[in-house]
């Protein structure tokens, strides 16, 4: 297994955020806190081990390596799976054993938890629509 | 004896089977449910459905409405001191590095019900079912409904026991269908406050609601909601928007599992704000 963990490409990677991000939805269910929206993303590189499609938001785990080769699980929050359906998300979009590469703002708390993904990509680099929590 | 069943007769037979008429006629077919829709596939809904000319019941509530709920009026009427005190007292629990636990005070983390008029300010769409004695209001979030009542009760002075969803009570002026409603639990909030999720905008038990409702045209409903309750505000607190309705959409089931919650919550929202298990 291919993992590492790097500082992202801000200016792309914000680019592609706002469109991830633009969900215009009115209401939502929990409060986002405990990361820094204007940090420095990074790449977390890893192998998908859960693709939770269940309310009330969707969740991803991974399996990467942190710099000193041990492996952390990852997880990332998507939006409700209607709010997800409505984004072009299913129930398939990630599967289990595939490599995947998030572009994260990280947790403050400095765990293993992509509080923002900006951007995710599959192995081949193809682009993965997500839909943010709404 | 040999049965001769003739050629005609035969293709009529096939033409009208069940199973033909499913592949060749415009067939039942599953709907998204209306959160579920992009914003594409609902501008082709309604532009499918011709909500914008066609003829339409002013009486007639019955159809998806909305979305998504609507954002209550961002004016805020002032607190009361007791109203500040208990707005204050919703505030997000924080973690003892300071970082606010989500919105950990909000029922809605662990699966409380929603409430009114909650359900009103976020729903994913509700649907109005008129019967002959009260109308029907279903809310996909949650997916639970309340009853308005039509048969020219009145509500309740004293209600026996608090509700979620409150006693509510309509009637028509004119073509706008005016609901009333009272009893509320004062465990629920009117709705989060959007400015800053971390806190949420209570009410008391005294609490009452004035909604008013005014179909349009056959896509639009013209909504007003009042909420009065002076031991919290100073004023009503009114809100007007217009509700779409949601053509070639159902409702799906979105209930609020505390199973699935709280998982979310150990695997997700706790760790994010370093809240250890």
């Amino acid at each position: 297994m291919s993992t590492w963990i790097h500082r992202g490409h801000v200016g792309a990677v914000l680019t592609l955020a706002c469109v991830v991000l633009a969900g215009g939805a009115v209401a939502g269910h929990h409060s986002q806190t405990g990361f820094d929206p204007n940090a420095t993303p990074i790449d977390v590189k890893g192998t998908v081990v859960e693709y939770r499609w269940r309310n009330p938001h969707v969740l991803l785990f991974w399996d990467a390596k942190d710099q000193d080769g041990k492996t952390e699980r990852w997880v990332v929050e998507f939006a409700s799976v209607a709010s997800s359906l409505a984004n072009g998300m299913k129930k398939d979009t990630f599967k289990v054993g595939e490599e995947i590469t998030a572009t994260c703002i990280r947790a403050r708390a400095g765990g293993p938890v992509c509080a923002q993904a900006r951007k995710i990509v599959r192995a081949d680099g193809s682009p993965v629509t997500t839909a943010a929590p709404d | 004896m040999r049965n001769i069943v003739s050629l005609p007769t035969l293709l009529l037979v096939v033409l009208f089977s069940p199973l033909v008429l499913a592949q060749t006629s415009s067939a039942p077919e599953w709907l998204p449910c209306p959160r579920c829709q992009s914003r594409q596939e609902r501008a082709a809904s309604r532009e499918k459905y011709d909500v914008d000319k066609k003829p339409f019941n002013a009486r007639d509530l019955n159809g998806i409405w909305g979305n998504n709920g609507v954002e209550l009026n961002i004016v805020v009427p002032p607190f009361t001191a007791k109203g500040k005190a208990m707005y204050d007292a919703t505030r997000a629990e924080e973690t003892a590095e300071g970082v606010a636990i989500s919105n950990s005070k909000d029922g809605m983390l662990i699966c409380d019900p929603l409430g009114y008029p909650r359900w009103f300010a976020y729903n994913y769409g509700f649907q109005f079912v008129v019967l002959p004695d009260r109308v029907l209001q279903f809310f996909e979030l949650g997916h639970t409904w309340r009853d308005i009542w039509t048969d020219g009760r009145t509500l309740p002075d004293d209600p026996p026991a608090p509700r979620w969803l409150g006693y509510a009570v309509g009637r028509w002026e004119g073509d706008t269908f005016v609901v009333e409603s009272n009893g509320y639990d004062d465990r629920s909030w009117i709705q989060e406050d959007r400015r800053d999720r971390r806190w949420g905008f209570p009410h008391t038990d005294q609490m009452r609601v004035v909604e008013r409702y005014r179909r349009t045209s056959f896509g639009t409903l013209e909504a007003e909601l009042t909420v009065i309750d002076p031991e919290v505000y100073t004023k009503p607190w009114t809100t007007k928007t217009v509700i779409q309705l949601s053509p070639g959409t159902e409702l799906g089931e979105y209930m609020c599992v505390p199973s699935e919650t709280e998982a979310y919550n150990a695997d997700k929202l706790r760790p994010q704000v370093g809240v250890k298990e």
